[in-house]
């Protein structure tokens, strides 16, 4: 683990927590009047203190334009609260919180602001005895990350004192393409070491996703199945009933691909089918992903005619409700040649992947909401009960990312009866029925882990720049080639375009049903 | 098939438990059955019975399992046993699935210590960790094979009458055990929450600066609550480095790492559990008091920098609270070790 000691060790800590501690900051949001902060950072921080797990000397400012005092701020921040926090809101514990939520009022390009930030910082250390710790998230669009970068620079913010740290959460997208994000990545490592970059995806604070490497490596059964000699192939779904909302300009500049596939579903993708690290380190695991995305096949305009699907959905009916096509959608060009929906199939170009496709499909305005990896084991020899029972199903696993987090395994089983008759069943593992637990959000995870120093489940600078390079190839092929695959299209409420389907057919598979 | 007809479920013969447990499962397809541990209460007597399905009832909310409540009541008579079987269900957070977890009941009465081992063994769920919950006083030798099997033994050290004895008992019972098992006294849960908002406010440098010159620490609790009490100076005592010096009924002197003597007083409380704590050093003061009835600390910090309150989580200390808390892994259990330890040095 990353972690930098700010001080020496507490010893009454130790042996409280299995997981390493976080240490009293001050946290700054950038972009503290967005719905990020009061739908999630603001819940999550809030979860960690009535937890008990939030220093007692952590203070929060929230950094936008508006002007708004400290007071008018925590008002706000309280009603959302009692809106989207898990656990509820208790008055008490609100209270102390709230007192050490600050709003600092500035334009993002003003360095005046950031001068003035600094002196309420140091003043806030002084009284709370945060040591100089900062956490800096940058809850904005990408437009804004270089301005507030170089004033944080500027402003020293990002120089520490003696044994103190200063960290940035910056949220995606990271760049919209290899070349943005490298020049992204060149504006953040002049401001802040690496080890100090936490790129956070969200996905990755999920239960079910961290748990794709406990299934992995804390059991034995899996592994020596997990490569080409057992698996046929592996599917990945993220499906959403929602459309674009009111996010009509960003879609527009950003489309599926870049949205979901650039980072949510390649790290998902990675934790699948890395091998094991050396240790569980943050640089070890990150090391093995980064193998992975390095491997995965690059395709040609020809390739990505071949193996991508893009498309837009059309009028259709979702819920019951009808809903506007893509197009029609408020601040949507009529000409728009964004995707809502992209599918595709890819290979891992190693030893332990040779051959074994993968197919990835994520989409907008779909039937239901749903994100999970079904893996399809190879079928059974054509002979005993595969050459009397034609079509005997393979074994496939599936992790359900969201909702409703868990596991099944489809195992082909005699029906009772003197007959002999096969029939697939599943064996089923809900989170929420065996744990009757509620999950944290994984903001609170990944907060914490970023005020713990673990970056495990943040991307690296390497990861984020090999994965572009996957996606731009796809992403030339539709807008800088001559003659590009052509858009499909999709009814609101379906499971996407026939073409999509073709794709598999092409295999002789079909998608999974959600 | 009705699923309670008794406090205790339907009675069953002992030899029939798990076809009328299957019968039961079978007889109802609308409700999912889950299991991820077992979980076995022994007491003695049957007074507790019904108090106890209550709290199994509670527990297997979060924890789905079999649970085996098992009353061994001495007996001059020859020895008999008798069984019921029921089904605790809950909708889930959605409210489309209804979960269950099953409980089996034993009464025995003059079963000798292998004939309740057997009673256990032969209702356990396979595979799963066994984790057992022992009402009583532990045996005076464990002879019981059920003690090899043991994945996690839970005891409440604040039910012991002689705290020195049990100790002794655990430690042979530990010779016994699997190598792996854990030790969880719930009474060490008690003071967890206490624990860590002393610990959160030790992070603050001002305060952390002086935990080499501590020289005070008082403990507030209830009359009922001394060994509570006891395992919180521990855990100072363990996790600082201090050595026992001297003890008393009311004052216990030790000397930390550097020979300077550091005094421990004990305040009776009207308030529940332990309900407070002050440690001091001679500039500095961390004051942590739970009022009656809020489920918060106040802290209260005074160091030469100034002075400051916040709140820190109370803890729940409602027993199904503590026995789920009891059951999350983590590393706790080894402090507890070495917080035990200092504990049989500072009991009579």
């Amino acid at each position: 683990m990353n972690s930098t000691p700010s001080q020496p060790p507490n010893p009454l800590k130790e042996g409280l927590s299995s997981r390493p501690l976080p240490r009293p900051c001050n946290i700054v949001i950038f972009g503290a009047s967005g719905d990020l902060t009061y739908r999630k950072l603001i819940p999550a921080l809030y979860n960690i203190e009535a937890d008990g797990d939030l220093p007692a000397t952590t203070h929060v400012t929230g950094f936008a334009r508006r002007p708004k005092s400290d007071e008018s701020f925590q008002h706000e921040l309280g009603d959302a609260l009692s809106k989207f926090s898990r656990s509820g809101r208790s008055e008490e514990i609100w209270k102390d919180f709230s007192s050490r939520v600050h709003y600092h009022a500035s334009e993002f390009s003003n360095a005046e602001g950031y001068r003035t930030l600094a002196a309420r910082l140091d003043a806030l250390d002084k009284e709370s005895g945060t040591a100089g710790n900062r956490l800096f998230y940058l809850s904005v669009g990408p437009s804004e990350f270089e301005g507030i970068l170089t004033q944080l620079g500027d402003a020293g913010l990002n120089k520490t004192s003696d044994g103190a740290w200063a960290r940035v959460i910056v949220e995606k997208p990271f760049g919209r393409d290899r070349h943005t994000a490298h020049d992204l990545n060149e504006k953040v490592s002049k401001v802040f070491a690496e080890k100090d970059t936490y790129r956070i995806d969200h996905y990755l604070g999920k239960e079910t996703a961290q748990n794709i490497m406990v299934l992995r490596f804390a059991n034995s059964i899996f592994e020596p199945l997990w490569n080409h000699r057992y698996i046929d192939h592996i599917q990945i779904t993220a499906a959403e009933p929602m459309g674009v909302e009111a996010r009509g300009p960003y879609y527009e500049s950003s489309g599926a691909l870049r949205d979901m596939v650039q980072n949510h579903l390649t790290q998902i993708l990675c934790l699948l089918t890395m091998e094991p690290p050396a240790d569980l380190s943050a640089d070890s695991v990150r090391d093995e992903k980064l193998k992975v995305v390095r491997a995965l096949r690059k395709m040609t305009p020809e390739q990505v005619a071949c193996n991508v699907v893009r498309a837009q959905y059309a009028a259709g009916v979702v819920d019951g409700t009808d809903v506007l096509g893509y197009k029609s959608e408020e601040r949507v060009s009529p000409q728009s040649e964004t995707e809502t929906y992209v599918a595709y199939r890819t290979y891992i170009d190693n030893w332990r992947w040779d051959g074994v496709p993968i197919y990835v499909r994520v989409g907008k305005r779909m039937p239901k909401h749903g994100t999970e990896i079904a893996i399809y084991f190879k079928e059974t020899p054509g002979v005993l009960f595969n050459a009397q029972h034609a079509g005997l199903g393979p074994n496939v696993l599936v992790f359900r990312i969201q909702p409703d987090e868990g596991l099944s395994l489809l195992i082909q089983s005699k029906r009772p009866g003197a007959q002999l008759a096969i029939e697939p069943v599943k064996m089923d593992f809900h989170y929420k029925t065996s744990f009757g637990k509620p999950s944290p959000e994984a903001y609170e995870r990944l907060l914490l882990d970023a005020m713990s120093g673990d970056a495990t489940l943040f991307a690296r600078r390497d990861e984020v720049d090999a994965a572009w390079t996957f996606i731009d190839c796809i992403e030339q092929a539709w807008h800088n080639q001559p003659n590009p695959p052509p858009m499909a299209s999709y009814p609101a409420g379906s499971w996407g375009p026939k073409e999509a389907d073709d794709l598999l057919a092409s295999d002789g598979r079909v998608w999974r049903r959600l | 098939m009705p699923l309670d007809e008794t406090p205790f479920g339907l009675p069953v013969a002992f030899d029939h438990i798990s076809s009328q447990l299957k019968a039961l499962w079978d007889s109802d397809s609308e409700r999912t059955r889950a299991s991820r541990l077992n979980f076995v209460l022994y007491c003695q007597g049957s007074d507790s019975l019904k108090a106890n399905t209550e709290l199994i009832s509670r527990f297997v909310r979060s924890h789905a399992c079999r649970a085996i409540l098992l009353g061994d009541c001495p007996s001059a008579g020859p020895s008999k046993v008798s069984a019921w079987i029921q089904a605790h269900c809950h909708l889930t957070k959605a409210g489309a699935k209804e979960i269950c977890s099953e409980q089996i009941t034993i009464l025995g009465e003059g079963l000798s210590e292998d004939g309740v081992a057997n009673a256990l063994m032969s209702n356990l769920d396979y595979d799963l960790p066994l984790n057992v919950w022992w009402q009583a006083p532990f045996p005076k030798l464990p002879t019981s094979p059920i003690w090899a099997r043991v994945d996690r033994l839970i005891f409440d050290s604040l039910s012991w009458v002689d705290p020195s004895e049990e100790l002794h008992r655990l430690d042979l019972i530990k010779a016994k055990s699997n190598p792996q098992m854990t030790v969880a006294d719930i009474n060490w849960t008690r003071t967890m929450a206490l624990r860590q908002a002393v610990a959160q406010c030790f992070d603050m440098p001002q305060l952390l600066a002086e935990i080499p010159r501590l020289n005070r620490l008082e403990v507030r609790h209830s009359p009922d609550s001394r060994i509570t009490a006891l395992l919180l100076v521990c855990w100072f005592a363990a996790q600082l480095g201090w050595m026992l010096e001297h003890t008393s009924e009311g004052e216990i002197s030790f000397r930390d790492s550097k020979g300077a003597t550091v005094i421990v007083t004990l305040l009776h409380s009207p308030n529940d559990s332990v309900s407070g704590v002050t440690v001091r050093s001679p500039d500095s003061s961390l004051t942590l008091e739970r009022t009656r009835g809020s489920s918060l600390f106040l802290a209260a910090i005074k160091t030469p920098a100034g002075t400051s309150e916040t709140h820190f989580p109370g803890g729940n200390l409602e027993t199904t609270a503590l026995l789920c808390e009891e059951l999350t892994p983590g590393l706790r259990h080894r402090v507890y070790q070495k917080a035990a330890a200092i504990l049989e040095l500072l009991l009579p």
